[in-house]
């Protein structure tokens, strides 16, 4: 090979991406060949200066930036999607007691969906977790819902106020089965100032 | 022990957001890292990552359990990042020409920097780095995504070839001309780099 087709291949060389006899061609072309040697160190200067590069780290916010993005978009599909509140806000809110249970006990999303709270639309509550914790403590969940005839994200209504929320007490937390505690805490519960869900696609 | 990408993607699917978060915390640096690179600007890179995480959350159903998780992440990165430079162009007559039936040569480069004279070493250092974060946005992004892929995220050509959806025989050419092209520019940025560099 000449040394411009050494040239051709030289960049492959450097990668390690050129086949056995290529590999010996070259080599011995660049003992014999101090442009081409001077080619080659050029290349793997200009890759090493790339790495070399001082690396950006994520803002500490990033997570948090993620989180809001998701629910705002999560939030404006409900818009087009709206469902009445009402018909969505009773059993969820019964399942809201479960959530917050359940995210005081760090239990998973599968395992409190699977206790579901029995009522007509929840067996269609699959799962539901909580998303972030933003900078005042407020907590946010989603509630990941399979609602049967909606193709498209659903959400379940935002509570316009707190004084609507239906409120924990030991009765409804008794009746939703396996989210019976002794930590049932209204503070927490006070403290969702929203809620949304979408549909999950069913794998 | 490290519970893999599948892993926690599976994990993910069947409602773990911690699974997610743990991804996010995986990954996060290296895209912003990556598309960074690709634009050349910090803030737009924090958004367009920012949106890539966006993506993977709402789309968690397309990925198919079992596959590699990290080229379909930097599959979404570089699309993006490409959109990204697309509508930038469209906004501003500015020269990052990356449409295939232009010339390679025929980029405005700017008029090189004026190099330093008795700078110490740090100095020196700093302005290669410059000088080179500059070069790269003069290259076309066809040539500038494989080139990031392959020199600072270190993936082999058949990995380019699965992120960039393009046969491994183009990885190979665009990483050939994408070199012989920043080094063109790097050159011309900074003369001096073209003598004291090697
Ligand atoms: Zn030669």
């Amino acid at each position: 090979m000449n040394c411009s087709k050494i040239k051709d291949v030289l960049s492959a060389f450097i990668d390690g991406e050129t086949d056995s006899s290529t590999n010996a061609t070259v080599q011995a072309h660049l003992l014999r060949c101090p442009e081409c040697r001077a080619e080659r160190d050029r290349i793997e200067k200009i890759g090493a200066r790339l790495r070399n590069l001082p690396p950006l780290t994520a803002p500490s916010d990033f997570e948090y930036r993620i989180y809001a993005d998701i629910r705002n978009r999560v939030s404006s599909v409900h818009s087009r999607n709206r469902l009445n509140w009402r018909t969505v806000f009773v059993p969820a809110a019964a399942m809201m007691v479960g959530i917050i249970i359940g995210s005081i006990q760090l239990r998973s999303p599968a395992e409190i969906a699977g206790g579901g709270a029995g009522q007509s639309m929840a067996r269609n509550l699959i799962s539901m977790s909580p998303v972030t914790t933003d900078s005042e403590g407020l907590r946010e969940y989603t509630i990941d819902t399979y609602i049967p005839g909606y193709s498209t994200p659903v959400t379940v209504d935002a509570i316009p106020d707190e004084n609507e929320m239906v409120q924990p007490d030991r009765n409804r937390s008794g009746q939703s089965g396996n989210y019976a505690s002794s930590q049932v805490n209204r503070y927490v519960l006070d403290q969702v100032p929203m809620r949304v869900g979408y549909e999950r696609t069913i794998y | 022990m490290i519970t893999s990408d599948d892993e926690l993607m599976c994990r993910f699917q069947k409602g773990d957001e911690t699974a997610f978060r743990r991804l996010l915390e995986r990954y996060q640096d290296r895209i912003i890292n990556f598309v960074f690179r690709m634009l050349g600007d910090e803030d737009t890179a924090m958004d367009i990552a920012q949106e890539v995480f966006v993506k993977i959350y709402l789309n968690a159903g397309r990925y198919l359990p079992g596959s590699r998780f990290a080229p379909w992440l930097y599959r979404i990165a570089s699309n993006l990042a490409i959109n990204e430079i697309r509508r930038r162009k469209r906004w501003r007559f500015i020269s990052i020409d990356e449409s295939a039936s232009s010339d390679d040569r025929n980029y405005s480069f700017e008029l090189a920097d004026e190099s330093a004279t008795g700078a110490d070493e740090v100095l020196l250092q700093k302005e290669a780095s410059d000088s080179i974060e500059k070069a790269m946005t003069k290259i076309p992004v066809k040539y500038r995504a494989p080139l990031v892929l392959r020199e600072i995220e270190g993936y082999d050509y058949d990995e380019i070839s699965q992120i960039l959806n393009i046969p491994r025989g183009t990885v190979k050419s665009r990483l050939n001309r994408g070199r012989a092209l920043l080094k063109t520019a790097l050159y011309r940025v900074n003369p001096a780099l073209k003598t004291a560099a090697l």
